[in-house]
């Protein structure tokens, strides 16, 4: 059974026609004038708010006055409209509530959620209309203060470690984190600092996402090491889609090099004793 | 009559034409010098390095097209030898500059597209050249600094680094709670978006003042979206405070009178 209803795919808008989209707390409207495509979108809903909601075929005229407006003027005349789910182009940070400890020797597997942006592409030849995010996740800074790169987004994150009760959202997809603790210690994950713009996206049968899933070892003379990325969806997804692939290509060094700082590690457990 | 026949007619016409191909010949090798030097140099070297090229080679042409004509130009460097003792004393400033922009661009404090403040002028970098540095204000004003001036003060690049903090100082009534008054900007510093949630806000109770209890809320943005968070986050606080019914008090005096003041009733129906 579908958990979700699809909010992204092909749509037909045929001119002088508009569809609205409700994706959690982000209401879109796109409405088809002759020779003209008119995105009108507004994202100050309720960020808990996980439903979805798809209506085309609508008059024009529909969009909130307080929206923001844009058009776009393309030469062909083509009906089609594809709205593509797609993963943050910046490193997602998360901070779990509370400190999340594993100890010598266990492997664990995290699920974290992450934010999704949506791409608009119209006419026949699916040309690139927008791109924008579902929510506009803050802003947030890794590394040192002088130096370059480390400007990622931040999302608030339960970071389970099981399914059951997952909460699942038509806008957030689901990145499992397999991690092993090779060390004589125990570690405690501070931080998550997911990077991805290396990631695909998948869509599962019950209209969930997916992004593949991340293999991590931590031993004791190194940091963090990536063991596996995988470039299908994860076993949690069944038999899925592939939605998008990676934004970003990158060699095995600087996939390691990324992913070698998804968590922020802490030896020891003084804090629980 | 004898510079128009035959022999001093084709020397002039022989430095003209050197003349002109070196000035075409120094264009060209200037450009070149200006793309091979793009490759491994910051802008203002590369405008360096095509000017001593450009210069470099117009000066030989000269000197070869004097030579042409029939000029001496023993004679004419041993005058320009006394010559230099005198502009030298009279050209003091200029060389000063010329040293200074030759520190100021080894030093690196600023490259070209950089904003800069020095004393009361903020402005984009245009240009770093030997004499000046030329910056453009955010009011569209062309300033000219001279490099002396540069290396002796004080200069903020406000560019460098990637982020920046924004100081707020902000005063609320005696009245008000503070760990309430602490909760609130937090909440409107995690709500707004440009706002960084690492760094962490910095909160600073800075002590108690004539009218108000003073305090620092210190947020951090990233370079390109500092005005933005500037206005934004204080019309949000603003607006906090006021949803919270926290004050920010107009300066007060309370006046205590030592002795009690002699008032007249004045009855005036009598």
């Amino acid at each position: 059974m579908e958990r979700f209803q699809p909010w992204w795919g092909d749509f037909e808008l045929a001119p002088g026609s508009a569809g609205r989209w409700a994706i959690g707390p982000l209401r879109l409207w796109v409405e088809h004038h002759p020779r003209e495509w008119r995105i009108a979108y507004r994202n100050d809903g309720d960020p808990r708010d996980d439903s979805s909601r798809v209506d085309t075929g609508l008059p024009l005229g529909q969009a909130d006055t307080e929206a923001t407006v844009a058009r776009y003027s393309l030469g062909e005349t083509g009906t089609r409209l594809t709205i593509a789910p797609l993963l943050a182009d910046r490193p997602v940070v998360s901070r779990p509530e509370v400190p999340l400890f594993v100890p010598p020797q266990q492997s664990i597997t995290l699920y974290v959620s992450s934010p999704l942006w949506l791409q608009l592409r119209g006419g026949a030849e699916a040309v690139r209309l927008r791109e924008m995010p579902i929510v506009r996740p803050s802003d947030t800074w890794s590394g040192p203060l002088i130096e370059e790169g480390g400007l990622c987004y931040h999302s608030s994150t339960l970071a389970l470690t099981s399914l059951d009760g997952f909460p699942f959202s038509p806008w957030r997809a689901v990145t499992p984190i397999r991690f092993t603790n090779r060390a004589e210690d125990t570690v405690a994950v501070e931080r998550l600092s997911l990077p991805v713009p290396y990631l695909a996206l998948f869509q599962a049968p019950d209209g969930t996402l997916w992004t593949q899933a991340v293999k991590l070892e931590h031993r004791a003379d190194a940091a963090l090491s990536l063991v596996e990325l995988g470039s299908d969806a994860p076993a949690e997804a069944g038999k899925a889609l592939r939605l998008a692939r990676a934004r970003s290509r990158a060699d095995r060094g600087l996939l390691a090099k990324a992913f070698g700082s998804l968590f922020g590690l802490r030896r020891g457990d003084d804090d629980v004793a | 009559m004898t510079w128009l026949n035959g022999i001093q007619f084709e020397h002039l016409l022989r430095a003209a034409i050197i003349l002109v191909a070196g000035w075409f010949f120094a264009k060209i090798a200037s450009l070149a010098a200006r793309r091979a030097a793009r490759r491994y140099t910051a802008a203002q070297e590369t405008m360096i390095a095509e000017r001593v090229v450009l210069y470099g080679i117009l000066s030989l042409a000269i000197v070869s097209a004097l030579q042409q004509v029939g000029f001496n130009l023993s004679v004419l460097l041993g005058a320009a030898g006394i010559l230099t003792v005198a502009v030298g004393f009279a050209s003091q400033t200029s060389a000063s500059n010329l040293i200074s922009g030759l520190f100021l661009i080894g030093e690196r404090a600023f490259v070209v597209g950089d904003v800069i403040k020095m004393g009361n002028t903020v402005g984009e970098v245009l240009s770093i050249d030997l004499l000046s540095v030329k910056l453009r204000t955010f009011d569209n004003l062309y300033v000219r600094m001279p490099n002396e001036i540069l290396i002796k003060s004080e200069i903020s690049n406000l560019t460098r680094f990637p982020i920046r903090r924004l100081d707020l100082l902000i005063g609320v009534n005696y009245k008000e709670d503070m760990v309430k008054v602490q909760r609130v900007l937090m909440q409107v510093a995690d709500a707004n978006p440009l706002c960084l949630i690492e760094p962490r806000p910095l909160f600073i109770f800075n002590g108690f003042g004539e009218s108000s209890m003073d305090l620092q809320f210190s947020v951090w943005a990233v370079r390109e979206n500092f005005l933005d968070l500037k206005n934004s986050i204080q019309r949000e606080i603003k607006e906090a405070f006021d949803a919270n019914d926290i004050d920010i008090p107009y300066p007060q005096r309370t006046v205590h009178v030592a002795e009690p003041l002699p008032v007249r009733v004045v009855d005036k129906t009598s």
